[in-house]
Formats: structure tokens, sequence, C-alpha cells
């Protein structure tokens, strides 16, 4: 208290004595008066000092929670892309649809000459089917047509694209190959390939039109134009192909009208479980599921020799191609 | 009173968000506008905004936005900011916290059900979520004193 530590007054020099102060009366009411008044106001401070706490600990607790909310805004978003980052895609929904490594597209669209002709017809023959009709050639711009039925979804599509895509590059260049996957859901699943849809092909001396009818998830995709869903319903379908075969049957490939494959002409499941890159290394080397492949390839590049009337020579020359040129039945 | 900087950033993040809306509401019905935004990899606007999840019930997802930045709009102007409503201010945050609830969804749909992701989208998306910051924000800084003993 200040009062306490207050010096008494200096006595006035020279007074020579005391003075006795003044006797006042204690009125024990206003003393009592004073100490009410100094409880009431102890209890108001300490009310005022609750409150303030009380303030403090809300505003505490209103900052958590703001910090909080947003905090876990922040964590569950960060959550979701940290799984999307590390999610497997094997047996998801999703597209199946990336870009693909320009290693890999390198390795299937060269595939040494060398190996291909080791590998020759692989021991079989695909199931080439003539057309029934004797329809007229197939042509677009001057050139043999190729043309190409599919959807993403399709494991056997998945598998005979390798061995196009390969055969294909011999005659011309492929722009926009991008990685696709057949379905989670269809026997053999999440076949690793490519994607038809949306890619280019150009070459002096065929064309090429693929159509990938649905995606991954039976989704639609690319549309035929009237003529080519008349072409697909009448050749897909008795008695271009064998009787008992189901029509509209895909993967549908109509080599210049002169041939039709109807499905897959290997084995589907031999990609069944394999990376892209593995399977473009098979192909490569020509050995395990590669054999299959690129004796496919081959088969593929005959037939299309055989319409290009042996166009390029670098290519159709070949003695192995020309030897299974000769081996493909005729109309 | 709100901070300065809350009345000058929220009115600023909704016309942003309405901008984009917009944008992606007119790109939807009008064939003949095409979203600015690249279709290859994983980024790919096309293939979100004309997937079967670009509606809810019927109703496309960015007429959705739309609505959405055209009912918060007026919350979010100076004087609404300004104003003690307790009213106003819980409509706010509850706004906010549907919006980024929404985001959150639609977040979720383009990862793992599209595999593609939408980059107006994204940009509503960045929009909404910053709203929902400032919103929380300015709510706890200018919480009036009655309600905060009260309470």
């Amino acid at each position: 208290m200040a009062e306490s530590t207050r010096k008494p007054p200096p006595r006035k020099a020279g007074s020579g004595q005391h003075r006795k102060p003044a006797a006042t009366p204690i009125d024990p009411e206003k003393v009592a008066a004073a100490k009410a008044a100094k409880r009431a106001e102890a209890e108001a401070a300490a009310a005022r000092k609750a409150a303030e706490a009380a303030r403090l600990a809300r505003k505490k607790r209103q900052r958590k929670l703001t910090y909080g909310a947003i905090g876990l805004v922040i964590v569950v978003i960060a959550g979701l892309i940290a799984v999307k980052a590390v999610h497997k895609p094997a047996s998801d929904t999703g597209s199946g649809i990336q870009d693909a490594d320009p290693a890999v597209v390198a390795q299937i669209t060269a595939i040494p000459v060398s190996v291909l002709d080791k590998v020759g017809d692989g021991g079989f023959l695909p199931d080439f089917r003539l057309p029934s009709g004797n329809p007229p050639p197939l042509v677009n711009g001057g050139l043999p047509r190729v043309l190409y039925v599919g959807g993403l979804f399709c494991p056997f599509c998945a598998t005979q694209r390798w061995p196009m895509v390969a055969a294909l590059s011999r005659f011309g260049t492929f722009k926009g190959l991008r990685y696709a996957r057949s379905s989670a859901n269809d026997t053999p699943k999440d076949i690793n390939s490519f994607s038809f849809s949306g890619v280019t092909y150009t070459s002096s001396y065929l064309s090429f039109t693929p159509y990938e009818t649905s995606d991954r998830n039976h989704k639609p995709l690319d549309t035929l134009p009237a003529a080519d869903t008349t072409l697909f319903s009448t050749l897909d379908n008795q008695p271009t192909l064998p009787s008992g075969a189901t029509s509209g049957t895909i993967p549908f490939v109509d080599i210049a009208n002169r041939w039709v494959l109807a499905g897959a002409s290997y084995n589907a499941t031999d990609l069944q479980g394999k990376t892209w890159a593995e399977i473009a290394s098979a192909a490569t080397s020509g050995t395990g599921l590669g054999l299959h492949l690129d004796a496919t390839a081959n088969w593929i590049t005959a037939a299309l020799c055989s319409a290009t009337a042996n166009k390029p020579a670098s290519v159709c020359s070949d003695p192995v191609i020309a030897g299974l040129e000769t081996r493909i039945p005729v109309q | 009173m709100t901070a300065r900087w809350v009345r000058v950033v929220a009115p600023l993040l909704c016309l942003a968000g309405l901008g984009v809306s917009l944008y992606l509401t007119i790109a939807h019905y009008n064939a003949k506008v095409i979203l600015a935004c690249p279709a290859t990899g994983i980024v790919n606007c096309a293939k979100v905004t004309e997937s079967p999840q670009s509606a809810i019930l019927g109703v496309p997802v960015a007429l959705l936005g739309l609505l959405y930045f055209v009912a918060i709009a007026p919350l979010h102007l100076p004087a609404a900011w300004r104003s003690e409503s307790a009213l106003v201010r819980r409509a706010r945050v509850a706004a906010a916290a549907a919006g980024i609830l929404m985001v959150l969804y639609l977040i979720y749909t383009e990862l793992f059900t599209l595999d593609a992701l939408c980059l107006w989208c994204t940009a509503v998306h960045a929009i909404t979520f910053l709203l929902f910051v400032v919103t929380l924000v300015g709510t706890m800084q200018t919480e009036p004193e009655a309600e905060l003993v009260d309470n």
C-alpha cells in the first residue's frame, strides 16, 4: 500500500512541543460500510478477472476450432492426392489411359528385322478370313485401307494391338500412341497395351482407320462412320466368320477388304500381369510371349505387303515376309 | 468490426468464383465454347466436364457452382461482414462448410472415378477453399464480445 511507505510530515522547527491529535469518534456503521464496499470491489474485480479468463479461453477454443477445421481440410486433400499418387491402377475403374514411355514405344515400333525374321511364322497361321461376296478393295486416298474396330475394355483387342503396332510401324509412323489397360472385370483382366483412339498414322503405302468404340469402363468412345458400321456389321458376321462364331467380334481388322481378322491372333493370357516394358522387351527379343507377338506381326506384315503390292520393297522383299505372303489364303 | 482485409478479399474471391463457374457453365451448355485446357495426361477438362459425374441429379455441377457463388455473394459483401447479425455469420460459415465438403467430393471423383483433373474446376476448388479459410478466420476475428461471454 502507498500509505504505509509514506514518511511522516517533518515537525516544525522550534515549536518545542508535541501536539496531541484531536480524538475523532469511530462510527461503527461507517466502518462496516467501508468494509462492505471493499468486499464488493474485490468481488467485482474477481468477476471481471473470471470473465476475462473465460473470454480468453473461448477465444482460444475458437482459434483451435478454426485452424483445426482448416488443417483438417488440408490434410484430407493432401491425403487424397497421396493415395492417388501411390494408388496401383491394377484393379481400379479408371480409364487405364496414361502417357506411354517413349522408350517402350520406340521398342515396339522398331523391332529388329533380324529378330522378326528369326521368329518367322511362330509355328502357326492366324485365322485370315476371306470377306464373303468379294467386296471391292477398301481404299482411302488411293491407298489400301486397314479398318480396325475394338474397345479399350477388351483384353483381346489389347493383345492384338501390340503386333498391329509392330507391323504397321514397318509401313508408316504412329503419333499419339498412349498406354491403355483392358478392363479389370474381363477375363483375362488388365492387359496392358496401347490405345488406338486419337492416334495419327502416317504412311505412303497404307491408310489406317482405327476405332475404339468403348473405353475401359464400356462407355462410348469413338463413333464409326455409317459406311464403316455397315462394313463392320457385314464382314464381322457369317458367312465371313465361321459358322458358330459370334458376330460383332472384336478386335475386328479388315485388311483392304482382302482379309478379315476377328479376335486376337495369339493367346491374350500370355500378356496377363506383364508391364508394358516387359511386353516390349519380349517383343524385342522374340522370345517368351514375344514369339507369338512377333509372329503375328509378321503375318500381318505379310498381309499388308500383299495389299500394298509389295511396297515398300525394303519390308516386302524380306524373304521371310515374302514366304508368309504365299501362305495366306486368297479368294 | 471485421478486419479490412476480410472485407476486401472475400468479395474478390466471390467475384473470381462467379467468373470461373460462369465460364464452366457456358462451356457446358454451348458446344461451341471449348475450355482452354489440355486434354492429355491426367489434366483433361473435357473428360471431367463431359463425364456422367458432371451432373448431380441432372443438374450440371458447373451450374451448381455458379448458383453457389451467386447465393453466397451477398453474405460476403462488406456490409454483410460489418453486420453483427448472428444469422448472417452462421449462414456464411455454413455455406463455406457446405462448399468445402462439395469440393472434397469433387476432388475425390476427379482423382479416383474419372482419373482426370479439370484445370478450371480446380480453380473453382481453390477459390472455394480460400473462401472457406477467409470465412473462418474472419468470423473468428469478429465474433461479438457479448456472444463470447454469454455462450
